[in-house]
């Protein structure tokens, strides 16, 4: 709205930006408020707490979002949403590199961020042992705010890809990205940045493939979900730790 | 704060009690008053001498709080030996003064300024204000805790009786207010009251009693919700509400077993009750059935049930391997499975089975043993409607739910869940068979919840795939957590909250799943365990208070004593 009719490339970094801000600034507060102090509770009550916070946020858009209610066309970016590449016979949508693009860098930092700096290791340190953790002079709460930053950072980015991508957005779509981002996570083995790229990865090549092969009428793009979902399950019983997993940790 | 509170009471003590008593009786007197200019607003709240409307439910708060008052000190002393009556008498206050600020901005925001308000509603504001300093002043006095206290048994059993009678003239009454306002504003007003006599230590003796008259109890509890069609005169307006009351709260209590006893959280519940009614549906009379064959309505109930706990087992075998968020994602795809699938079956994506995003329309009308559910029947010269029929039938279903529900908890596989939810590991190095006893809860769950469904497939006359996305089974989740995770009681308030209140405040109707959200995030901040709770799940969730563990197993003994 503010760059109306901009294709220019420069709206591109300022919208991601604004977009990193928005859902940090979210991100710090549900975590200070909602699961902050549910920080010693028995495991039903953060998981509830999420349904409340997905819930409640999805609504605020829908109600505060100016003309949320219906699907809100995504500014366009001549650079990115311009005309697709045709090189020899192949048609490469300009969004789908950006995307691979943005995971590419996303995925390198997030790697450096918690393999190399003091504050990754903290975080690794937090996940494995939260209590032998605080004793070697980590401050827990700090690190945990860390990663829902880091976290935010990263939906904000993969938001912004989407609505290049599809170039329209309603309110509706982090409920089947998150899904889905989960089912990736484990694919590729939870708590392993490599595996999760791996994951996300085979999980959209699964589904493309599933409904152009699956034969009859199981197959066309109706069942798209249904099959990433069944590959879910399926990794679940026969590989829980994932692709590149190590043994997997139980969270119970 | 409470330091400076405790100190301000050891200073103003003595004053409390008359500035309590002075303010009940102030506010009693206001609402015999007139409040609004405008005849029109709230009722009517516009006439001298004689409280109307709204004004009833202050002189009710008001009257209960003198009684409190004389507990603490005159006439009914005795009995003030007995209960906490200041902590009631401060719970009164507080409710009263929220109580009547609501009425005067109702009033100011509907006539359009604070004008329109008549002395006497200013008198009443003041009135609960003054009750509200003077509660907060008063010091704790019982000598005696209400768990000892013994009365004789049919006096014991009037108690019970009476409470049943008010629930019961207290539900019709609330259904039958039309305006949302005063819908809402007689809400806060129970909710004070109740919060009065939890606060006092009532229903801590109720529970006693509860333990011991336990088959009373539950017949009074029947018997009552058998009568309620009889309220109605034969509106089905408000018969169709309690019928989704029913429906809801019997779903949501087969979804208890899974996540309040065996503490498993299931996101795709209200795919089970899709089963369950899809199976009603193509195995019905409706011309747009894909089945031919047309069993009776009893073996559909049971074939429903039967595929709903199938389909458990199939999700339930693999999935329950593992736990904690990942069981709460992979049920949550397993639900949106079954909704993408049911629409998906039309013909064209795949076999015609469920005609897809377009249901399976004009399911005809139940008629089991030659009653005809659709028709109005009159009983005892009160017309029955179509809803009051299915209300019934929903009724025998709920009570078999509610013993089934009952029967688990109490044996040995209901104390195996428990042992699972508290320490799965040490469970399982104790013999417990922790994977069959998990897939047990979750078919027998969806046992229940595929019963319901066939049921509800009649009742709604359409099925369509999206009465059964994720956001119903967050409701039935709420209705649990708002209620009490694995108790009776807490589970039917629940469902009755979260269907009664959307229905009736048609004003928040767009807000309402904000406020929902909003809900479960304050309830799993400020009371994890849910309007009523377990007593054991009140110890989990406050593992490091001793003093609450201290006075829960007391209650738990006298409980045990009382009913042996």
């Amino acid at each position: 709205m503010l760059f109306e009719g901009t294709l220019a490339l420069w709206v591109l970094p300022i919208m991601m930006i604004g977009a990193i801000i928005a859902s940090v600034l979210v991100a710090v507060i549900m975590e200070r408020f909602a699961y902050r102090p549910l920080r010693h509770a028995p495991r039903l009550a953060p998981l509830i707490t999420a349904i409340g916070v997905s819930v409640f946020l999805q609504e605020a858009v829908r109600l505060f979002y100016p003309g949320a209610k219906s699907k809100l066309p995504f500014p366009p970016i001549d650079v990115v949403t311009g005309q697709a590449f045709q090189i020899g016979g192949l048609t490469i949508q300009r969004a789908a590199i950006f995307t691979v693009a943005a995971l590419a860098i996303c995925a390198a930092l997030l790697w450096y961020f918690v393999n190399r700096t003091k504050l990754g290791r903290g975080m690794q340190a937090v996940s494995q042992d939260p209590d032998t953790a605080r004793l070697m002079g980590i401050n827990v709460d700090r690190i945990i705010v860390v990663a829902f930053i880091m976290g935010a950072i990263l939906a904000a980015v993969a938001g912004v890809a989407q609505g290049l991508q599809n170039q329209n957005i309603d309110f509706r779509i982090g409920f089947l990205a998150g899904l889905k981002a989960f089912t990736a996570a484990v694919l590729g083995g939870i708590g392993n940045i490599q595996g999760a790229v791996l994951g996300g990865l085979v999980l959209g090549v699964v589904e493309s493939l599933a409904t152009q092969f699956i034969p009859g009428q199981f197959g066309g793009s109706a069942w798209k979900d249904v099959w990433a979902f069944v590959l879910l399950i399926i990794v679940l019983v026969f590989r829980p730790q994932g692709l590149l997993g190590a043994r997997v940790v139980d969270r119970a | 704060m409470n330091e400076r509170l405790d100190a301000l009471r050891d200073r103003f003590g003595r004053l409390g009690w008359p500035l309590a008593l002075t303010g009940a009786i102030v506010l009693a007197l206001g609402t015999f008053t007139s409040w609004s200019y405008v005849a029109t607003i709230l009722g009517n709240l516009s006439v001298y001498v004689y409280p109307g409307s709204v004004q009833l439910f202050a002189l009710v708060l008001a009257v209960i709080a003198i009684l409190f008052l004389l507990m603490y000190r005159g006439p009914l002393h005795r009995l003030g030996d007995w209960f906490k009556s200041s902590l009631a008498v401060r719970s009164l206050g507080l409710g009263s003064a929220v109580f009547m600020t609501l009425v005067l901005l109702l009033i100011a925001v509907q006539s359009g300024g604070l004008i329109n308000i008549d002395p006497g509603g200013w008198v009443s504001w003041v009135g609960s204000l003054l009750l509200a300093v003077g509660g907060q002043l008063m010091e704790v006095r019982a000598i005696k805790d209400p768990i000892y206290a013994r009365l004789p048994g049919w006096v014991e059993i009037l108690v019970i009786v009476i409470l049943l009678a008010l629930a019961l003239f207290g539900s019709a009454f609330a259904l039958g207010q039309e305006d949302g306002s005063v819908f809402l504003l007689f809400f806060v007003a129970l909710g004070t009251a109740i919060w009065a006599l939890a606060s006092c230590g009532f229903f801590t003796w109720i529970g006693i009693l509860a333990a011991r008259h336990r088959r009373v109890l539950m017949l009074g509890a029947f018997v009552v919700a058998f009568l309620f069609p009889f309220t109605q005169g034969g509106s089905d307006a408000n018969m169709s509400i309690a019928t989704q009351v029913i429906i809801f709260a019997a779903t949501a209590m087969g979804l208890n077993i899974v996540v309040g006893l065996a503490g498993l959280l299931d996101l795709g519940y209200i795919a089970f009750l899709g089963a369950g009614a899809y199976t009603a549906a193509v195995l019905s009379d409706s011309a747009f059935s894909t089945v031919g064959w047309k069993p009776p309505f009893l073996l559909v109930v049971l074939i429903g049930a039967c595929v709903s706990a199938t389909l458990g087992l199939i999700i339930g075998t693999p999935t329950l391997r593992v736990s904690g968020d990942y069981l709460a994602i992979v049920t949550l795809a397993f639900g949106e499975i079954f909704r993408l699938t049911m629409g998906n079956l039309d013909g064209s994506n795949g076999p015609n089975l469920t005609r897809g995003p377009n249901g399976i329309p004009a399911i005809p009308d139940l008629v089991v043993f030659g009653w005809d559910f659709g028709e109005t029947h009159i009983v005892a010269g009160i017309p029955l409607g179509r809803f009051a029929n299915y209300y019934f039938l929903l009724l025998i279903f709920a009570a078999f739910v509610i013993t089934v529900f009952v029967r688990l908890n109490n044996s040995r596989i209901g104390r195996g869940w428990v042992a699972i939810r508290e320490d799965e590991k040490a469970a399982e190095a104790m013999g417990v068979n922790v994977f069959g006893l998990k897939l047990f809860a979750f078919s027998s769950g969806a046992f229940l919840a595929g019963m319901a469904g066939t049921v509800k497939a009649h009742q709604d006359v359409s099925v369509t795939p999206d009465q059964y996305v994720f956001l119903n089974s967050a409701f039935l989740l709420a209705a649990i957590v708002l209620g009490g995770m694995g108790t009776v009681a807490g589970v039917l308030i629940g469902s009755a909250i979260l269907q009664v209140l959307p229905e009736k405040l048609r004003f928040i109707s767009d807000y309402r799943l904000l406020i929902f959200g909003l809900l479960l995030v304050v309830m799993m901040r400020f009371r994890p365990e849910g309007i009523i709770a377990s007593q054991r799940r009140k110890l989990e969730f406050h593992e490091e208070d001793q003093e609450l563990a201290a006075r829960i197993e007391e209650i738990h003994l006298e409980e045990e004593e009382v009913s042996a």
